[in-house]
């Protein structure tokens, strides 16, 4: 019985149970498969693809927002997002930035996705990222002269941003020793805790991180935190682009149609009234943060002049007389007061001013016509202007009269009203330049034609009064028939600081020239930062005509 | 002996041990190898959404703006793979089915904005179906929607005249430049839109796949539907079965904000 077909009986088993023993490996090793934990190098991957993305994100969002000239930020291109408020986790704010944060201390929070764009980014344990912004990023002055004050690995005003993969809950109270570094603090961690308003950043940072000495530790029992950092450069080069774009777009038309807007505001204005348009002239260059910022007598290249209150120089008169006893003229706070009296000649009465206001001409100033005039004792006048081109100066004749029945004995005035800072400098447009410093970083140029009295044409391109702007894109106009270009320097490259009195420092290539009427856009590289706009300048959209950005 | 013989096999209540406990291996061992699969499909689908919306913003580069989605109309009506725009004389609007063209067009009107797919034969993207769209692991065509509308361009030139496509025209885009946003694609956690996934203003094209039940047939959640109604409104969320309160879910949505795109378009000295 026993020995009666004992092989088929184990051969058949054996078949049987090696089935069911490959069967049950291959179903625990594809199960094993479908759930393989990711090893700490892909968490790693992840978590160092993951901050890369978001730092993408990050600078595309600072750099789209610097190109809005309306709603909040506009007033600040250049301003960085807030991080998400810590309140916000649970409600509809989760994932949008907080509408304002502190300027002067760093704010830490999680990293605003909704409002940078993207999917919730999350680090290799499956942690949302946190976002470390640096003091000065969020109200002017914001240019590129604007430090990252943010400690990082025991370096000062390291970087402007932080973007941190926070990892996994940290237990290390049971760890024996002292923590190393000795930033580190023990902590324990509570999951639970990190879904519960507010946050608790200690919760989800270590070390240093917990605080303001962040830091990137790496690998410890420590710390798990893996942070990227967004240096002042590299944001200065992604903003740069969005500058440059508003300096083309608001501050050279803004500039070089001041006349017009001077028109609109004033009813009167240097070109329309007195057929005398004029661009004024550059502030010499010198170190941008001790300049006047008020043009310089025959400076075509500089720094733009546009100070408040350049060349506010009262009106001085003399008066040629007729029939009228000249009393003289005085200076009278807001004008220029002229006085004459009739004794006992007979009519005609009339005199002849000849008022001067030194250095008009270097700077943004207002006009006045006949009808801003104040004559007294029922007399008229009539008002012609001149500009000089070689003193900037500008000269009033006054051709005042009175009728024959002005009584002896009558003193009568003329008020000539002093010129005052034009329209423009007050333009809206104008003033995130200006308060945000860019003009320290805007180099100016004007056409020798486009000046007061200009000795040369720029009738046609290429005439010694125009400027050539090199490298602009075809479609942009013609390059060598600008009245006014502005460079905006970059940040300082490698191996040279700003502020400077060095032009070299600001400028590259053949802007770093001056007087030279050329400048060059290229492509920004390396060595190679500038940004130009210029006037005029065009761009055709699809199924139109030429739409001047710049006239 | 002869009995014995027989009786010494297996009894059929060994044998049907012996069965069940393989059956139920077996089919312990699929389940997990297919959603084992399925993982492998969804995450290769990512990877392909990713690498085309890589393909999107390099085609911008090249071609100085974004490329209009592919059409499919039907088997006999479809672009090819190629971009599909309005003829020359439509610059804004819509336009007549079979006028479309595969032709550039200057104005960048194309004519499907929102219910288009991913123009791969011109972007390189593969793999492509017999018709030369790009495909997800579960052969359904990648989709593939695009900004048509500004809002808070600078003056000048200020805000373009109504129905201007900005992002899709090389001219335009130039105009217009950095400062306008896209403003009518609306990415949001469900179809009634009461939360979104990225704020307003903001995302500039989206890639995405209808997964694995892809888009023909009525039985998917209103999440779904909503993916393919041809509007500016997508959802994008995690995936949920045909049980969850709002419905079953797998599509996969990849979202490109502007401000990623025109970084791209600077680094490359495309604008401003």
């Amino acid at each position: 019985m026993k020995s009666a077909f004992p092989g088929r009986q184990r051969g058949a088993a054996l078949i049987l149970f090696a089935t069911v023993l490959i069967l049950g490996v291959a179903w625990f090793t594809v199960g094993a498969l479908g759930k393989a934990a990711p090893t700490p190098s892909d968490r790693e991957i992840r978590s160092g693809n993951t901050l890369q993305d978001a730092k993408r994100a990050l600078l595309g969002y600072a750099q789209q927002y610097a190109a809005r000239t309306v709603g909040a930020g506009s007033a600040e291109p250049g301003q960085m997002p807030c991080p998400e408020a810590l309140t916000s986790i649970g409600t509809a704010s989760e994932g949008i930035a907080a509408a304002a944060c502190s300027n002067v201390a760093p704010v830490v929070g999680r990293l605003p996705w909704r409002t940078l764009g993207v999917d919730q980014l999350r680090d290799g344990d499956g942690e949302p990222l946190w976002y470390v912004l640096s003091p000065g990023f969020r109200s002017s002055p914001i240019n590129f002269g604007t430090p990252g004050q943010l400690s990082f690995d025991g370096a000062p005003n390291a970087a402007v941003a932080l973007i941190i993969a926070p990892g996994r809950p940290l237990n290390t109270l049971p760890f024996p020793g002292v923590p190393s570094p000795a930033s580190c603090a023990k902590v324990n961690q509570q999951a639970a805790a990190r879904n519960t308003a507010p946050l608790n950043v200690a919760n989800f940072l270590e070390c240093g991180n917990a605080g303001t000495n962040f830091e990137n530790v790496g690998t410890s029992q420590w710390t798990n935190d893996r942070v990227i950092t967004v240096t002042a450069a590299e944001w200065a080069d992604a903003i740069g682009a969005s500058v440059g774009d508003r300096l083309q777009r608001q501050i050279a038309p803004v500039l070089a149609d001041w006349d017009a807007i001077e028109l609109a505001a004033t009813g009167r204005s240097w070109g329309a009234t007195h057929g005398l348009p004029y661009l004024p002239y550059a502030s010499a260059w010198s170190d941008p943060t001790a300049n006047i910022y008020c043009g310089s007598q025959g400076q075509t290249e500089g720094l733009a002049p546009i100070a408040i209150g350049c060349s506010n120089n009262p009106w001085t008169g003399i008066a040629v007389v007729l029939g009228l006893v000249n009393i003289g003229c005085t200076d009278a706070g807001p004008f220029l007061r002229c006085q004459f009296m009739r004794l006992l000649a007979l009519p005609p009465f009339s005199v002849v001013i000849t008022a001067t206001s030194q250095d008009v001409a270097r700077a943004f100033r207002s006009t006045i016509d006949a009808a801003d005039l104040t004559v007294t004792g029922g007399g008229t006048a009539t008002l012609s202007m001149a500009l000089n081109g070689a003193t900037s100066d500008a000269t009033a004749t006054i051709n005042a009269t009175w009728p024959p029945a002005l009584a002896p004995f009558t003193v009568v005035e003329v008020q000539i009203p002093h010129l005052t800072d034009a329209a423009v400098l007050g333009d809206a447009r104008l003033s995130w330049f200006r308060t945000n410093n860019w003009h320290h970083y805007a180099y100016y140029a004007v056409g020798p034609a486009y000046v007061a009295s200009p000795a040369l044409p720029c009738a046609a391109p290429s005439d010694p009064g125009c400027l050539i702007v090199n490298g602009l894109p075809a479609s942009t106009g013609i390059p060598d028939d600008k009245r006014l270009a502005m460079v905006l320097s970059g940040r300082a490259l490698a191996g040279l600081a700003q502020p400077s009195p060095v032009l070299g420092n600001y400028f590259e290539s053949q802007n770093a020239s001056t007087g030279d009427r050329t400048f060059e856009a290229l492509t920004v590289t390396g060595v190679f930062n500038d940004r130009i706009a210029a006037c005029p300048f065009q761009h055709t959209p699809a199924g139109g005509g030429p739409i001047a950005l710049c006239n | 002996m002869q009995l014995r013989r027989k009786q010494s096999g297996f009894t059929l209540t060994e044998l049907a041990v012996v069965f069940t406990i393989i059956v139920l291996l077996i089919g312990g061992a699929m389940m997990t190898f297919s959603a084992q699969i399925e993982q492998r499909n969804s995450d290769e689908t990512l990877r392909r959404l990713n690498a085309a919306a890589e393909a999107v913003v390099a085609f911008s580069i090249v071609n100085r703006r974004l490329p209009c989605p592919a059409r499919f109309t039907g088997p006999a009506s479809h672009s090819q793979g190629l971009e599909s725009f309005c003829p020359a004389g439509v610059p804004t609007g819509a336009c007549a089915a079979g006028t479309e063209t595969t032709v550039v067009q200057v104005h960048g009107n194309c004519s499907n904005f929102f219910d288009g797919f991913l123009p791969a034969v011109a972007l390189g993207v593969n793999p492509v179906d017999g018709l030369g769209f790009a495909v997800d692991p579960w052969n359904n065509r990648l989709r593939y929607a695009v900004s048509g509308a500004v809002t808070g361009c600078t003056t000048p030139p200020g805000p373009p005249p109504a129905g201007t496509r900005v992002f899709t025209s090389q001219a335009n885009l130039k105009t217009y430049g950095l400062s306008c946003r896209p403003n009518d694609l609306d990415v949001c956690t469900s179809s009634a839109c009461t939360a979104r996934v990225v704020s307003t203003q903001t995302a500039v094209f989206v890639v995405y796949s209808t997964g694995k039940n892809g888009a023909g047939a009525p039985a998917y959640g209103a999440d779904e539907t909503e993916n393919t109604d041809g509007d500016a409104v997508f959802v994008s969320r995690t995936p949920s079965g045909p049980d969850a309160a709002l419905g079953n879910y797998d599509d996969h949505v990849v979202v490109i904000p502007a401000g990623v795109a025109y970084s791209r378009l600077i680094s490359a000295g495309v604008l401003p």
